[in-house]
This record gives structure tokens, sequence and C-alpha cells, in this order.
């Protein structure tokens, strides 16, 4: 894209309105290009006064401890919450791995710019092979949750079944590009695509579909599926013989 | 829980708490908050039109900080500008993600802020220097801007519904934003020549 293509666009770049494909042409351009790169830097500048502009609002006493467990959980400051009802596991290696999974939680990629979305998508894959020995141990199989045509996203699941008489467990962590809130259902299916189990995965709860069960036998499930608010079906994997498939 | 500075943070100070925050520092997340959660806050609530949504916006815009901290570059601009940026990016895009179902109204610039609360006192100057750049913009280019920047408009959506052409929106934005940017600048040399002066 020439300079002057870029400095036509620049104004709705600086306002966020291009599409993904365009802001990327003009992002690829900055980054050579130290006269766009100004203008654009000098807009971005511009725009900023607007938003300091407003009335400031009252904010929610309890946001900036939202905002600080956010931020120190994904960064493995601290671990995760306990969910309500969770109870207390007996195997400490299942713990563990939540701890360890958990903090990446629900991510979604700023401004549905592709390589956002991949970035977030390399640190989950990042994050699963630092605890795959913990899951590996755990006796965990894993699914890699691809999207269906037409889709977009992608996501891990683990089953992670503990020995005769204690708990089992599963969990699943997608990510979505853009704004895409959801909420989805997420279905774990035997092989006769009979649901096993299923729940809810949004913001809400950090994007982690959390499922404890004991005496129902997690054993018979072999694929996992994200259904979107319309009941379709947009992410889907097979549950894998081991971590190691 | 505040940062305890006053005034705008000097680079070397912001891009050490980005550092931190990088790092997971719970500190320097309080701190970044202290300074900039509200307008981001605000931001969000104006342009997204609940309180669930705006505290949803909050937490996800700390969050791509805290992800892409590293890509923070002091050179490039202020720690405000990089946030606000980043805030407006994902409120437009959800708004225009959840258009039609319930999008707020078209809202002007005009609205005079109400004065600072004592308990505002480490409100960002930035701001003052905001409200004067905005107030010396023509009604039409607040307009424009408020179309643009608070209902995520498109220049070609701007330009259908007003019936103007589509390369004049786009050259009244691009003015609009250079105006607004240079009126800042102007005010930030006049205010670091009265502070090397020594004015009271």
């Amino acid at each position: 894209m020439t300079c002057d293509g870029v400095r036509d666009r620049l104004p709705e770049f600086a306002l966020g309105l291009l599409s993904v494909e365009e802001a990327s042409s003009v992002e690829r351009h900055l980054e050579w290009c130290a006269g766009c790169r100004k203008e654009a830097e000098e807009m971005h500048e511009g725009l900023a006064c607007v938003g300091l502009d407003l009335r400031p609002a009252d904010l929610p006493p309890s946001l900036e401890e939202k905002v600080v467990e956010r931020v120190t959980t994904a960064a493995g400051r601290r671990r995760p919450p306990r969910r309500k009802g969770m109870r207390v596991l007996v195997a400490t290696t299942l713990a563990a791995v939540l701890a360890a999974v958990g903090s990446l939680g629900w991510a979604v990629a700023e401004r549905n710019r592709a390589e956002d979305f991949r970035e977030t998508v390399e640190q989950q894959s990042d994050r699963l092979e630092q605890i795959r020995e913990l899951v590996e141990s755990a006796g965990g199989r894993r699914a890699q949750l691809l999207p269906t045509s037409g889709n977009a996203g992608e996501g891990t699941a683990v089953v992670i079944l503990g020995t005769e008489g204690q708990n089992q467990a599963a969990f699943v962590e997608v990510v979505m590009p853009g704004y895409d809130r959801g909420p989805y259902t997420v279905r774990l299916l035997d092989r006769t695509g009979r649901t096993r189990l299923s729940g809810q995965l949004s913001p809400s709860n950090g994007g982690l579909v959390l499922f404890q069960e004991t005496g129902r036998d997690l054993a018979t499930v072999t694929s996992v599926a994200v259904l979107d608010a319309n009941g379709l079906k947009v992410l889907g994997g097979p549950v894998l013989g081991s971590v190691s498939d | 829980m505040t940062s305890g500075h006053e005034g705008p943070l000097s680079s070397e100070v912001e891009q050490k708490l980005m550092s931190q925050m990088v790092a997971g520092d719970e500190d320097a997340v309080r701190a970044l908050y202290a300074r900039f959660g509200r307008p981001i806050y605000s931001l969000g609530l104006r342009l997204l039109g609940s309180r669930e949504a705006a505290e949803e916006l909050t937490q996800d815009v700390f969050l791509t900080a805290w992800r892409k901290g590293g890509r923070y570059d002091p050179a490039r601009g202020r720690l405000s500008t990089w946030l606000m940026t980043i805030a407006h990016n994902m409120a437009v895009d959800r708004l225009r993600h959840d258009r039609g179902t319930g999008r707020p109204a078209v809202l002007m610039l005009e609205e005079i802020p109400e004065p600072a609360l004592a308990d505002e006192e480490d409100a960002l100057i930035e701001r003052d220097t905001a409200e004067r750049a905005l107030a010396l913009l023509s009604a039409t280019e607040r307009q424009l801007l408020s179309k643009a920047y608070f209902s995520g408009w498109t220049a070609r959506e701007i330009a259908e519904a007003d019936g103007i052409p589509l390369g004049t929106v786009k050259t009244r934005l691009r003015a609009a934003l250079i105006k607004l940017r240079r009126l800042e600048a102007e005010h930030a040399r006049t205010v670091a020549r009265a502070s090397e002066g020594g004015a009271s």
C-alpha cells in the first residue's frame, strides 16, 4: 500500500474502523514508513484526548480487585479462584494442572486482528506444553479443538481421569477471535455422539469450563464440541488416547 | 492504592510501571489502575451503555496491556494514548459486533464535564488539555468525531447518513484529528515554558 493509500485510511485506522485486512495492510506499512507512522501516532494522541475528555464515571468498588486478579492470575502470580460448589479434589496433581492452565483463561484477540489471535493461541499452546508432564502424570487425555467450516477460533480440552474411586475432571479452554463474547456451550460426547456432560463457556467464568464428576465415567468421553448461542457447532475435536498424541 | 503522583507521569515511570505489570507486580497493576482505570471505564460506559460491559472492557484492556506490555514504546507516545487506543478499539469492536442490539445513541461532545470532586485530585492532568482541544473544534468537527468515535460509524456510514461525499468525510475527519493533536501539543509546550520560567 502506498503512502497516499495509507494516509487516506489513517483516520479510520486510528478510530479502529478499518476491516481486518485493511488494518493489517496499514500496520505493515507503518512498520517501515516513519512519516505515516508519525501521522498515525499524532492521530492516536488526538483521539486519546477525546476519550479523556469524558465526564468521569464512578468506578464500581469491586472493579479494581477484578482487574488485579485477572492480570496477576494471567501472569502466574496467583492461582485462579476456586469455583463455587467445587469439591475438594483428592488428586493434588489435578489441582496443580488447573492452576497452571487456568491462568490464561478467556482470551479475546484485540480488534479481530489475525496476528493477535495467533499470538493468543500460541500462548495457550505454550501454556499447555508447560504442564504436559503434570497432565500426563494425572492420566490426562487431550483434545485439540479446531473450527468448523466458516468459523474461527481454537481450543484445547483436557480430560483427567483419576484412579478408581477418585474424582474425575475435565476442563475446556478456548480462544475466539475478535470481540466474540459467546456464550458457548461445551459438550463432552461419547462414541455414539451422546452428550455425557455439558457446560457453559463465557467470559464470566474466564473461558474455562470445569467438569468434576464422581461416579460418572468420563472414560467414555471420546470427543468435545463447542456450540454457539444458536446451537451450531463452531469448534470440535476427538479426545486422543494420550496427551502425547 | 494511588500512585501518589500529581500531574502526568514521566515516560520513565510509565515504562517502569508497565514492565512491572508485565511481570505481574500487583502494586504496579494497582498504580496503573488508579491512574487509568477511571477514563477507561468511563469510555466503556459511554460507548457500550452498560456498567457490566464497561467493567468487562476495563478488565480486558488491562489484560491486553499486560499481554502486549512488551511492545509498549514510550518513544511512540504516552501510556495514556496507548491504553485509551486499546480501550477504544476493543469497545468499537464490541459495538459493531452488537450493532442493532441496544447501541447507545449518538452523543455530542459539547457536554461540559463536572468540576473535579475532592476525591478526584489524582485525575489525569490530560483531561484539562483535552477539554481545551475539543472546545476549539468546530461544531461540525465535533459532531463528526462523535459519530465515529462514540458510535463506531465508518466514514462510509457517516457519508451515507449525512448525504455528503465519502471523500469529504475522510478529509474532515483527518483535519479534525490533526487539529486535535496540534492543539494538544501547543498546550503542552505552553505548560512546559511556564514550568521552566518558574511561573506560579
